[in-house]
């Protein structure tokens, strides 16, 4: 399917379907709960990767907060999945209570009937396959490291991107360029296929991370 | 030995001048006479016209023609023609009345055939000739049976005029000329055949070779030298041009290559101006794809707009109903009242509040503002709908997008194709512009290349128009020289009848031992452009000093003014005796004694006379002077008293009584007829030679 010709990025009932995607996977994995940290990080990797995929990306701006990517509208959906109660959470406090965080999210079973009904849909199920593809990459990494290596990539060893600097990776993403090389580095003539990528991405960020 | 062509010689019978100013005086207006066979003399003094008269007998029989001048002072030199001259004025020059009236009329015999010819002597234009007593008048075309009599006169000479002319064979006139001219006629002017190769070879030929092939060579003569000339003219001609063009070439810089550079510039900026066209015509198609693709493509861009909006608003109306299918904010509330989290909205604790809230849900009322909200009975799931709903969208819009990547595709490729036929032209013009300064700056060397190269064309031309004239000459050579060669067997046969004949005239009025020789091999050419060929040719050799036997070859400056004359007429008398072999001939001298030292006097009218009687029919006309020297009666024979003095007198003509009188005349005039009588009748008993006063 070819990319879509407007680019919506972090359009909420899609951010939603993301995150929801994303805390499956995660629990079929054996990751979950989720930190919010990695979830964001996650959210990172659908962001800089989904171009050389030719996908819509979830989020088209990056906030460096704290050492991480954080997207605070992806922070607002999960809370709402939350409270819906599709997503499980380890810390439950009150709506009322703004910019509360916890130590880590779950998919409800409400959450996993969601998410295979929005896997109905033609976007559903791309996305679904990409982020299946994205956390099993992921899963492969050593659990030690598997946070840090963010550090090896392209757009967060930038200098200019500073904490608390947003950066429009829709206009500039170095992380999918270096991506975009090892999708195409070809190998006996063979070029790898759209999970090996991904996974070969993450070798290639753990490898740097480990020189 | 093949036999010798019959040529039979006019003889001259009688002859009248009338009106004719020269010859009218007081008692006789015009002259009248006969000739006999055997010796007949024009006598008379210096100035008295003697000279004309003989011109009179010798312009009866060729007519105002005359060969080319050159020719004429050396005869046998040029091209073998006679031309007519347009206006012949001797005659008319020596008369004080311009001869306006004067005719004379001559009556020759060719062997038993008479003719006799009458022309006017203001111009010599033919009045009339009779062949055998038959008239024809020339009035009515006096040009045309000029023409006719000319050939009728090579006829009787013995020329097969018809044959000749069957076979464009036009030499017979000439040579019939040149018989009359320089072999019966040994008038003053003659040029001496013996000395002159040229001549000596024309009357050989005409005398002695076949007719056919005489012919032949006349011809080839003839084309030799008109392509001798016309080769000669050409080649200066062309050397002149030649000269031209070399000093052209000469200032022009030798530059083949820049023509050969401009010719490939030329070229090259022709191909690349086509190339440019080629271009620019793709270009603009390109351009025209692409202004098509564009709005299409902006049609396309709108309509996938739209049907991508409309996807997201179905796929979040499905997203809002597939997460409310499972569970709805309802549930929520109670959820958060029974686990005593509290209210959602409030944080409100109390046992009331949840179960006001699930009585509320049991009768499908809203826990939060009571309003109705049980599902009306009997419609169908709606989630359901909207994913049908959705999916058709979706499809609606992945095919919008596919157009529009398809044709974002093709404006690439014609982008593509527009950058690329844009970038070709561009380096294609930058190139057509460099080769047109090139051009440029090559046309002005090339115009002088250019010229070069017609220059040098032109020299080609000349040399391969000189060349080619130059071949043809040389064809003319070979096949003259071939001629001549065949023509030596036919004087090689009659040389040694000509060597005794010579031997015999020349021993009795020569003291030195005077030879003639025969060979085959004298060089000489006839052109100025050809090698010389071997020719047959008779040659005098004299016996020097002391030394009897003759070994010199002598030529006409070698030997005294006598000897060169009876040298030469004794080899025209050798001449006429072979070829006339038993036929009588005719020979007119003028003034043999003119150039003679009186020793050889005798001798000479001896000689002469002896030809005159050779052969019965022979005619011997001479002119002499009424001197002492004795030509007169040495001719005549009177000291021998051969003949009877009137027939004597009947072979003489005296001038002196028919001419205009002269001033000489006049006052010598008993002198005159003093010798007259005395050349005529014999010696007088009383000389009376004191009282002429010489």
């Amino acid at each position: 399917m070819e990319a879509e010709p407007i680019q919506f990025g972090g359009s909420p009932h899609r951010l939603q379907g993301w995150l929801l995607f994303l805390l499956e996977q995660a629990g079929r994995l054996g990751l979950a709960p989720v930190s919010q940290e990695r979830l964001h990080l996650l959210l990172f990797y659908c962001a800089v990767l989904t171009p050389v995929h030719g996908m819509e990306q979830p989020v088209p701006k990056i906030l460096k907060h704290r050492d991480r990517p954080f997207y605070p509208e992806a922070q607002e959906e999960i809370l709402s999945l939350v409270v819906r109660g599709f997503v499980g959470t380890t810390t439950r406090e009150a709506v009322s209570d703004l910019g509360w965080e916890s130590d880590g999210y779950w998919v409800t079973d409400d959450g996993l009937s969601v998410a295979e009904r929005l896997k109905a849909t033609s976007w559903g199920k791309s996305t679904s396959r990409f982020v299946r593809d994205l956390v099993m990459g992921f899963a492969e990494l050593d659990p030690d490291d598997a946070d840090d290596i963010v550090e090896q990539d392209a757009l967060f060893r930038d200098d200019r991107l500073q904490r608390g600097h947003i950066r429009d990776i829709v206009k500039e993403n170095q992380a999918a360029e270096a991506a975009k090389l090892v999708a195409d580095y070809d190998v006996d003539g063979l070029k790898p296929d759209p999970r090996d990528s991904i996974a070969l991405y993450f070798e290639f960020l753990q490898a740097r991370r480990a020189a | 030995m093949s036999s010798l062509r019959e040529l039979v010689f006019p003889r001259l019978s009688e002859l009248s001048v009338s009106g004719y100013e020269p010859y009218v005086n007081d008692h006789s207006a015009h002259i009248d006479r006969s000739f006999l066979p055997g010796v007949n003399l024009i006598v008379g003094i210096n100035g008295v016209g003697k000279t004309t008269l003989l011109n009179v007998i010798f312009r009866m029989l060729v007519g105002p023609y005359d060969p080319a001048k050159a020719d004429r002072i050396r005869p046998g030199r040029k091209q073998a023609t006679v031309i007519r001259s347009s206006n012949f004025d001797f005659f008319r020059r020596r008369a004080a009345d311009g001869a306006q009236l004067a005719t004379a009329s001559a009556t020759f015999r060719f062997g038993e055939r008479t003719i006799k010819i009458t022309r006017s002597l203001k111009d010599l234009t033919l009045i009339g000739y009779a062949l055998d007593g038959h008239e024809t008048l020339a009035a009515i075309d006096p040009l045309g049976t000029d023409e006719e009599l000319m050939d009728l006169l090579a006829k009787l000479m013995g020329f097969d005029v018809q044959r000749a002319k069957a076979r464009d064979a036009v030499s017979y006139r000439y040579d019939f000329d040149f018989v009359v001219r320089n072999l019966i006629f040994f008038l003053e002017d003659k040029v001496p055949l013996i000395w002159n190769p040229d001549g000596q070879y024309v009357i050989l030929r005409i005398l002695l070779v076949d007719e056919e092939l005489s012919e032949d060579i006349s011809a080839a003569r003839n084309d030799l030298l008109r392509a001798d000339s016309q080769y000669r003219n050409r080649l200066w001609a062309a050397n002149k041009i030649r000269d031209e063009i070399t000093e052209r070439l000469a200032a022009l810089p030798d530059l083949p290559s820049e023509v050969e550079q401009f010719g490939l510039v030329v070229s090259e900026v022709a191909n690349l101006t086509k190339a440019c066209e080629d271009l620019k015509e793709q270009r603009d198609f390109f351009n025209r794809e692409m202004d098509g693709i564009d709005n299409a493509i902006l049609h396309a861009r709108a309509e996938a707009f739209d049907s991508q909006l409309a996807l997201r608003r179905e796929e979040a109306a499905y997203f809002q109903q597939a997460f409310r299918e499972v569970r709805t904010p309802g549930d929520l509330i109670i959820q958060a009242l029974q686990s005593h989290e509290g209210c959602l909205v409030c944080g409100n604790t109390d046992e009331s509040a949840y179960r006001r809230a699930r009585d509320l849900m049991e009768r499908h009322k809203c826990p939060v503002c009571e309003s109705d909200t049980a599902p009306p009975e009997g419609i169908p799931a709606l989630g359901d709908a909207i994913l049908e709903r959705l999916q058709e969208t979706e499809r609606k819009a992945g095919s919008a997008r596919q157009l529009l990547a398809s044709l974002d595709q093709r404006s690439r490729e014609i982008g593509d194709a527009y950058r690329s036929a844009n970038s070709d032209l561009f380096e294609t013009t930058t190139r057509l512009r460099h080769a047109q300064r090139r051009e440029d700056q090559l046309a002005t060397q090339a115009e002088k290349s250019r010229l070069v190269v017609e220059l040098n064309k032109q020299l080609e031309d000349l040399d391969a128009d000189v060349a080619g004239l130059r071949s043809d000459l040389d064809a003319h050579i070979d096949r003259h020289a071939k001629l001549v060669h065949a023509s030596k067997t036919f004087v090689e046969e009659r040389s040694q009848a000509i060597i005794d004949a010579f031997e015999r005239y020349a021993s009795s009025f020569m003291v030195e031992d005077c030879e003639l020789r025969y060979r085959s091999d004298r060089p000489a050419k006839i052109a100025q452009s050809d090698e010389p060929i071997d020719w047959p040719a008779f040659e005098v050799y004299l016996a020097s000093g002391a030394d009897r036997s003759p070994t010199e070859r002598v030529d006409a400056s070698a030997v005294s003014e006598s000897q060169k004359e009876f040298i030469d007429l004794a080899f025209r008398m050798a001449l006429l005796r072979v070829a006339a072999e038993k036929r009588p001939s005719m020979l007119v001298v003028e003034t043999p004694e003119a150039s003679l030292d009186a020793f050889f006097v005798g001798k000479a009218g001896a000689l002469l006379r002896d030809y005159a009687s050779a052969e019965p029919g022979n005619v011997l006309l001479a002119s002499s002077n009424l001197t002492r020297e004795q030509m007169i009666a040495q001719l005549l024979g009177t000291t021998e008293g051969l003949e009877d003095p009137e027939r004597r007198r009947a072979r003489t003509l005296n001038l002196l009584e028919v001419a205009r009188e002269t001033k000489a005349y006049r006052m010598n005039k008993g002198f005159y007829d003093g010798r007259y009588e005395e050349a005529v009748v014999g010696p007088l008993e009383d000389d009376d030679d004191g009282s002429g006063g010489e």
